[in-house]
C-alpha cells in the first residue's frame, strides 16, 4: 500500500479524499492555489504545497508543478478527484512515466472514451445500445427521408460542427423534414461555419441514468447499480439518487444497464472507478451517451446504498490490490438522495454568489452526510466551481430519503451568500419529483413556476425579533443610527436581559 | 402591520423593514417572546411555547436574517420614534410640539430651557411599563418651553416640550 498520497485537486472531492486516506494511515499532501491558503483541505491534509496564483490554468491544472510537488515531498501516487485533471490521459500517462502511481484508470482508456464519437463506436462494438442516427452529416434531403424514415419520428437534427442548441431541430413529421434541414443547415454555416447536419432518433422526456463501474487491473470488473440524475440545469447535475425510481418500478432495468455498461467497460480493458452514463426513455429503453472516467461528484448515493467505499476501493485499487467483491455479493437497501448546494441564486436565474459565509451550519443526525470543504468565515472565491457541499441522505425508502432531505435542509443554515437551499426545500415537497416522474427538463418546468416561499408570520416574527435583539446589541453596526448616551446604552443592556 | 409581543426588547417601537416590508414591533404590548442568543448569532426564540431558531449575521446596517424555512431576507431596524430619516419625521422648519406617546413617568430632563440642540439629541427621559424611553429632538433648534418636570406623570398625548 502507499504510505503518501497526492491530491491534485481542491474543495471537498480533496476533503473526501484526505479522509479517505486517514481512514487507510496513509499520509496526505494537499495542492492549493493562492486563493486556497484559508481552505478545509489544507486544513486538513498532513502536507500541503502551493502549485501556483488563483487562476486554475496556472495552478491546478500545471502537470509539471503538480508532478513537481509530488516528487518533492515523497509521495508515490496521484488522486485527480473529479474535473481539472481527471480525465487528462496526457497527465495519466506524465504520471506512469515518471513512475508515480494515478489512481485512476490506465491513461489509454481515457483517451480512449475521452472522445464521445470514439466512445459511441466502443459502445456499438460492444453491442451495446446507442442514440440511433447517423454519425456523419447528411446533406441529401432524400437520403435524409429515408434514414429518418428507418429511426422513425420524431427524429433531431444537429449541427456536425456544435453544440448549444445552435442548428438543433425537432422534427416530428416526414412533410416538415427538407425545410428544418435547410433551416437548421444555414442556422448551423452562421454558428459554427459548417453547414453540415446529421441525424439522430429523438428521446421524447429522457432520463439520464447512469451507472458505476469498479474493476481492478486484474480483469475483474462489477458494477454498483444506478444512479438517476434527471435533475439538471444546462447539463448540470443538481439532484441524483439510486436507486433511480424507473428502477424502482421496473427492477429487471438495473440488471439490463448494468450488463450493458459493463461490456462497454470490458472492452476498453477498464480498471478503477468509473461511470457509464445512458439517457433513457420513460419505457425504460436505454441508451448509452458517454463514459467518465473518473470518481463522480455524486458518489456517495451509491456509497450509501451498497455500503462500499469507492474511494477506498479506488485506492487500494491503484496499488494493485484485487477487488475482492463479486458481482453477486452487491446488495441495494433503501434510498440515497444527493443535493448539491451551490453558491448561487436560484431567484436570480443561478447568477454566481460568491463571498464571506458569515454564518455556516451544516445538517447532522441519523442517515445524513455532508461532504463539505467550507467553514464560517470561509470566503468562498470566484475562480472555482460554486459547489459548497453535497448533502446526502439515506432512508429505508425514497419516501422516507425525501423527508430526511426536507428535514436536513431545514437544518441547513447559510447566511454571507446565496444558495440554492430554498430551491431543495420546494422540490422535496413537489408532487411529480415526489411521484418520481422525471425527465431531464424537469427542473427548467420546475424553476418556470420557482417563487421564494413566503415565510410564516410567525417564522417571520421569531427573525425580527432575533435581528432586533442583535441590533440593540451592537448599536454602531445597526440601522438604530442615533448617537446614544451612554447611560442609555447600559439602560437597554439591561433590559436585554 | 403592527404585531405586539412583549419581548424583553427593550421598551422600545421598532421599524422594521424585512425585504422592503415595513412592519412596527412594539414591545410595550401584551404577548410573550423568549429570546436567547444561544451562540453567536444564533438566536433560539420562543413565541409562546412556538419554537424557532434563527441565524442572524450583520450585513453592512441591516441584518441578514435565515430561520428553518431556509430563505434568508435582509432586515432593517430603526427606532420607530427616531423621527429624523423615518417616513414619520417631523418637518424641519417652524416650532415643533413634542408630545408624550404613551402615558409615563419623567425620570430626567436631559436639557434646559433656551438650550440649543441637534436633530436626534436626547431631550427627556419617560418611563412607561417599567421601561425607560428617551425622547429625542425631531429637529436642530433652541428648547422654547418644557412643560413637564422630574418626577411627574403626564399622559399620552400631553406636550412636554417645544422646540423652536
Amino acid at each position: 500500500m502507499f504510505r503518501k498520497v497526492l491530491i491534485a485537486n481542491r474543495g471537498e472531492i480533496a476533503v473526501r479524499i484526505i479522509r479517505a486516506l486517514r481512514e487507510m494511515k496513509i499520509a496526505s499532501v494537499a495542492i492549493f492555489s493562492e486563493a486556497d491558503r484559508r481552505s478545509s483541505h489544507v486544513q486538513m491534509a498532513d502536507e500541503a504545497i502551493c502549485v501556483g496564483p488563483a487562476p486554475s490554468a496556472e495552478s491546478y491544472l500545471v502537470k509539471e508543478k503538480i508532478l513537481d510537488a509530488a516528487r518533492q515531498v515523497g509521495a508515490e501516487a496521484i488522486h485527480p478527484g473529479y474535473g481539472f485533471l481527471s480525465e487528462n490521459s496526457a497527465f495519466a500517462k506524465a504520471c506512469t512515466d515518471a513512475q508515480m502511481k494515478f489512481i485512476g484508470p490506465d491513461w489509454r482508456a481515457i483517451e480512449q472514451m475521452g472522445s464521445k464519437t470514439a466512445a459511441r463506436r466502443v459502445a456499438i462494438a460492444a453491442g451495446a445500445p446507442v442514440v440511433p442516427g447517423t454519425e456523419k452529416g447528411v446533406s441529401d434531403p432524400k437520403a435524409a427521408r429515408k434514414i429518418a424514415a428507418e429511426l422513425g419520428y420524431p427524429v433531431l437534427l444537429k449541427a456536425a460542427a456544435g453544440g448549444g442548441g445552435k442548428g438543433m431541430r425537432r422534427v416530428d413529421h416526414d412533410s416538415e423534414l427538407a425545410a428544418a434541414m435547410s433551416s437548421a443547415s444555414s442556422e448551423a454555416e452562421r454558428a459554427f461555419g459548417s453547414g453540415e447536419v446529421y441525424l439522430e432518433k429523438l428521446i421524447e422526456r429522457p432520463r439520464h441514468i447512469e451507472v458505476q463501474v469498479l474493476g481492478d487491473e486484474h480483469g475483474h470488473l462489477i458494477h454498483l447499480g444506478e444512479r438517476e440524475c434527471s435533475i439538471q440545469r444546462r447539463h448540470q447535475k443538481v439532484v441524483e439518487e439510486s436507486p433511480s425510481p424507473l428502477v424502482l418500478a421496473k427492477p429487471e432495468l438495473r440488471e439490463q444497464i448494468g450488463e450493458a455498461a459493463l461490456r462497454i467497460a470490458r472492452a476498453v480493458n477498464y480498471s478503477n472507478a468509473g461511470t457509464l452514463e445512458f439517457l433513457a426513455d420513460q419505457t425504460g429503453r436505454f441508451y448509452f451517451l458517454e463514459m467518465n472516467t473518473r470518481l463522480q461528484v455524486e458518489h456517495p448515493v451509491t456509497e450509501w446504498v451498497t455500503g462500499i467505499d469507492l474511494v477506498r476501493w479506488q485506492i487500494r485499487i491503484a496499488a494493485g490490490e484485487h477487488l475482492t467483491l463479486q458481482q453477486q455479493d452487491i446488495r441495494w437497501l433503501g434510498s440515497a438522495i444527493e443535493c448539491r448546494v451551490y453558491a448561487e441564486d436560484p431567484a436570480n436565474n443561478f447568477f454566481p454568489s460568491p463571498g464571506l459565509l458569515t454564518r455556516y451550519t451544516e445538517p447532522s443526525g441519523p442517515g445524513v452526510r455532508v461532504d463539505g470543504g467550507v467553514y464560517e468565515g470561509w470566503n468562498v472565491p470566484l475562480d472555482y466551481d460554486p459547489l459548497l457541499a453535497k448533502l446526502t441522505v439515506w432512508g429505508e425508502s425514497r419516501d422516507a430519503a425525501i423527508n430526511r432531505m426536507r428535514r436536513a435542509v431545514a437544518e441547513y443554515r447559510v447566511l454571507g451568500i446565496k444558495t440554492n437551499l430554498g430551491l431543495f426545500a420546494q422540490l422535496m415537497s413537489d408532487a411529480a419529483w415526489v411521484a418520481g416522474d422525471l425527465d431531464t427538463g424537469f427542473l427548467d418546468r420546475f424553476m418556470s413556476q420557482f417563487k421564494s416561499e413566503k415565510p410564516t408570520e410567525d417564522s417571520k416574527m421569531a427573525s425580527m425579533l432575533a435581528a432586533a435583539r442583535m441590533a440593540m446589541q451592537k448599536p454602531a453596526a445597526t440601522g438604530v443610527s442615533e448617537p446614544e448616551s451612554q447611560w442609555r446604552a447600559t439602560g437597554r443592556r439591561g433590559l436585554l436581559r | 402591520m403592527a404585531r405586539n409581543w412583549k419581548t424583553g426588547v427593550a421598551a422600545l417601537k421598532l421599524r422594521i423593514d424585512v425585504d422592503g416590508e415595513i412592519q412596527t414591533l412594539d414591545s410595550t404590548e401584551p404577548g410573550s417572546a423568549s429570546i436567547e442568543e444561544v451562540r453567536r448569532g444564533v438566536f433560539s426564540i420562543l413565541l409562546g411555547t412556538l419554537s424557532f431558531t434563527v441565524n442572524v449575521a450583520a450585513s453592512g446596517d441591516a441584518f441578514e436574517v435565515v430561520g428553518s424555512d431556509g430563505l434568508p431576507c435582509v432586515i432593517r431596524v430603526t427606532d420607530a420614534r427616531d423621527r429624523r430619516g423615518g417616513t414619520d419625521g417631523a418637518a424641519s422648519k417652524g416650532p415643533a410640539v413634542i408630545r408624550a406617546q404613551m402615558p409615563g413617568k419623567i425620570i430626567k430632563l436631559l436639557v434646559d430651557v433656551h438650550a440649543q440642540v441637534e436633530a436626534g439629541q436626547g431631550l427627556i427621559v419617560v418611563e412607561a411599563m417599567k421601561m425607560q424611553n428617551e425622547v429625542k429632538a425631531p429637529k436642530t433648534g433652541k428648547v422654547a418651553k418644557i412643560l413637564v418636570s422630574a418626577g411627574g406623570t403626564v399622559a399620552a398625548g400631553e406636550t412636554l416640550l417645544v422646540l423652536e
